[in-house]
């Protein structure tokens, strides 16, 4: 693996443990309900996490490519 | 510097001191003065946090670290992705509800006094030092850009800052920075649009760019002044944590916002939208200095030097003028946070509490602008002791290492661990603080820590980055560690101070049962009466808002572009009578939200 592919998986793996622990508190605050008020913001937290993970992840492994 | 770039420098100079200026007439409580009125929209507050990121050391440091490894430069603003959660849903409802004005008035509440004290001493040395660093980088900065004295440049920045922080607090601060966010980003692109063109086009850009300079992450482990997981836990969780959760000029933001959905908003925003383009504006000056050496157009370029001389490569007499302004812009924006987060706390934390309690709030207001004048003063004093001696310079960023993770540490257990007591958190503190000092003296302390970075450096240039692991891990251990074996902790109250359900947090702000039944606005005319505090609306719209009697609603003019500027916090009084589509609102909330009677109003529920 290239020395900053590790990097990339490093920063996902424990970055995930730290952002699932946000989110873990966020559904204990809502009563682990998923009211549809609520609801838009906890998928848009995920996806905004993913949209970061796709566009380093296309960067880091794709740019040197292009 | 040619003639246009100086007309377009002074002219920018004015337009900020005037815009500033102007909203001073805003600023009649310390609550306006503070906290802006607590009346904007989210998108103010983004893109003031977002301005209040980019210091005006960004674009020097980020060029530099652009220029020599890349697109990798970005990573230290892409990762807050990781504290958002905890920040949403842990510590914003809790900082929000609690209506704390001040870090160290939340210790006071969670801890107790001594915590409150130690806190203010140690938040007003980081931050008056950090005024004093601002107004030395960016002098530098343009030293190399104008040749010019560095303090003359310090003080025409200070004076023109201190004079609308002074007269218009908050909202001139968020105003402003709106204005220089707008410029900075904008400036940023255009610089690579320039770029770019000057080139021949995005492929020989592309293509001039080594291989490894496209990768969005340095190395794991080397070098040892860029390796990502150094990166990751000195910029991602340290200085990050430090920023969201403990910067006392974001609290102030987001003390600032209508609502917490608006909160909520902002904050999605930051992170969403503007953290990545502040990332591509300060950071692509180093990756066309890259593409611009490689194709021949430059030569024998050195990092630290990429912004200013790619800067001047390309930019055209006018077109100078204007970066130099948006460089300007990056640390106006920095630095009235600043300030007026030290007036805060020198007002809410030592005058209010020490000097003069029980004070009519006029006498805390005009403090409250001395204090402003002062930290500036201050802060500008630094700056000839920081080019006299580099080892106060370097004091200040050991200081400020050495400090962080404790407090960070603090602050994480105070919310999250209602177990968390008082004289643990001042062993955190001081026993995380003398742990970092301690590795000054003997670095190898840190390798257990160091995932095998190698140093990079004597004595606090050791370990620069993984240090802030090693502090975060022993500071976290003695918090942790004391709290278990404290048995005598002191029962109190905790009620709102630490994570918990957020209808409970709602509750005790409102001091009744939230409203939480999804409305919509109403637009209404308005019969201003004279009776204090009343807000008295037909049935029909009430039930359009799904309110009721006694729930909190904003008042505010309708014009959305205004972001809240004109608007009001009230208490529905009654829902009993009258027209659709009119309201009657007291005369005295009219004034305070400065809201024109002859013009239709929007109302919402807020709970």
């Amino acid at each position: 693996m290239h020395g900053s592919d590790a990097s990339f998986w490093y920063q996902y793996l424990v970055g995930s443990l730290i952002f699932g622990y946000g989110m873990y508190l966020g559904f204990r605050n809502h009563d682990w309900s998923f009211h549809k008020n609520e609801r838009g913001e906890f998928i848009l937290l995920v996806l905004i996490m993913l949209g970061y993970m796709a566009v380093q992840g296309f960067f880091q492994f794709l740019g040197p490519r292009l | 510097m040619t003639a246009i770039d100086t007309t377009i420098l002074v002219a920018y100079f004015l337009f900020i001191l005037g815009f500033g200026a102007f909203f001073g007439k805003y600023a009649t409580t310390t609550k306006d003065f503070f906290f802006g009125g607590q009346r904007f929209s989210w998108w103010l507050i983004a893109m003031s946090c977002a301005s209040m990121v980019v210091g005006s050391y960004s674009f020097v440091k980020y060029s530099a670290v652009a220029y020599e490894f890349g697109f990798s430069s970005t990573q230290s603003y892409l990762n807050d992705w990781t504290l958002i959660p905890l920040w949403l849903f842990g510590w914003f409802p809790i900082i929000y509800y609690s209506r704390v004005q001040s870090i160290p008035e939340y210790m006071e509440r969670r801890f107790g006094p001594v915590t409150r004290i130690v806190i203010t001493v140690l938040l007003l040395v980081y931050m008056i030092g950090y005024i004093g660093i601002n107004f030395f980088t960016l002098g530098i900065a343009l030293n190399g850009l104008i040749p010019w004295s560095i303090f003359g440049w310090a003080v025409i920045i200070a004076v023109i800052t201190a004079v609308y922080v002074t007269f218009g607090g908050q909202t001139s601060v968020i105003m402003t920075d709106l204005v220089q966010g707008f410029l900075l980003i904008f400036a940023g692109f255009f610089l690579f649009f320039l770029g770019i063109h000057y080139l021949g086009g995005f492929d020989v850009f592309w293509n001039a760019l080594p291989p490894d300079h496209k990768t969005a992450f340095s190395p794991l482990t080397e070098p040892p002044d860029f390796a990502a997981v150094g990166i990751f836990w000195q910029d991602g969780v340290a200085n990050t944590a430090a920023f969201y959760f403990l910067n006392q000029g974001l609290i102030m933001r987001f003390l600032a916002v209508r609502s917490e959905a608006d909160g909520r908003r902002a904050v999605f925003t930051v992170v969403l939208l503007l953290m990545p383009l502040t990332a591509f504006a300060v950071s692509n000056a180093g990756w066309l200095g890259t593409a611009l050496v490689k194709v021949g157009l430059i030569q024998d370029l050195q990092p630290r030097d990429v912004f200013i001389r790619v800067t001047q490569f390309l930019c055209n007499p006018g077109i100078f003028g204007f970066i130099i302004a948006a460089l300007i812009a990056a640390l106006m924006s920095t630095v009235d946070a600043l300030i007026n987060a030290v007036s805060a706390i020198v007002v809410n934390d030592v005058w209010r509490p020490y000097i003069r309690p029980k004070a009519p709030d006029r006498h805390y207001l005009k403090v409250a602008r001395y204090a402003s004048i002062l930290a500036s003063i201050v802060g500008l004093a630094l700056v000839p002791v920081y080019m006299q001696f580099d080892s106060i310079y370097s004091a200040h960023a050991a200081f400020t290492a050495a400090i962080t993770p404790p407090l960070v540490s603090v602050i994480l257990l105070g919310f999250l661990w209602k177990r968390f007591t008082a004289r643990a958190a001042v062993a955190t503190m001081v026993g995380g603080t003398i742990a970092i000092a301690f590795s000054f003296f003997v670095p190898d302390v840190i390798i257990p820590f160091a995932h095998g970075v190698a140093a990079g450096g004597l004595h606090h240039h050791a370990f620069k980055f993984m240090r802030a692991l090693y502090g975060l891990v022993m500071s976290v251990g003695i918090g942790v560690a004391v709290s278990l074996l404290d048995r005598k902790a002191l029962a109190r109250d905790l009620r709102g101070l630490t994570v918990s359900p957020r209808v409970d947090l709602m509750r005790l702000f409102k001091g009744s049962e939230p409203n939480l039944r999804k409305g919509k606005p109403v637009l209404v005319t308005i019969r201003p009466v004279d009776e204090e505090g009343v807000v008295r609306m037909s049935a029909e719209d009430a039930d359009r808002m799904a309110a009721d009697p006694g729930d909190h609603i904003y008042v505010s003019d309708s014009r959305w572009w205004l972001g809240g500027l004109k608007s009001v916090h009230a208490v529905m009084t009654d829902a009993d009578g009258g027209k659709p589509g009119m309201a009657e609102v007291g005369r005295d909330l009219l004034k305070q939200g400065l809201l024109d009677p002859k013009r239709p109003l929007r109302i919402s529920k807020i709970l």
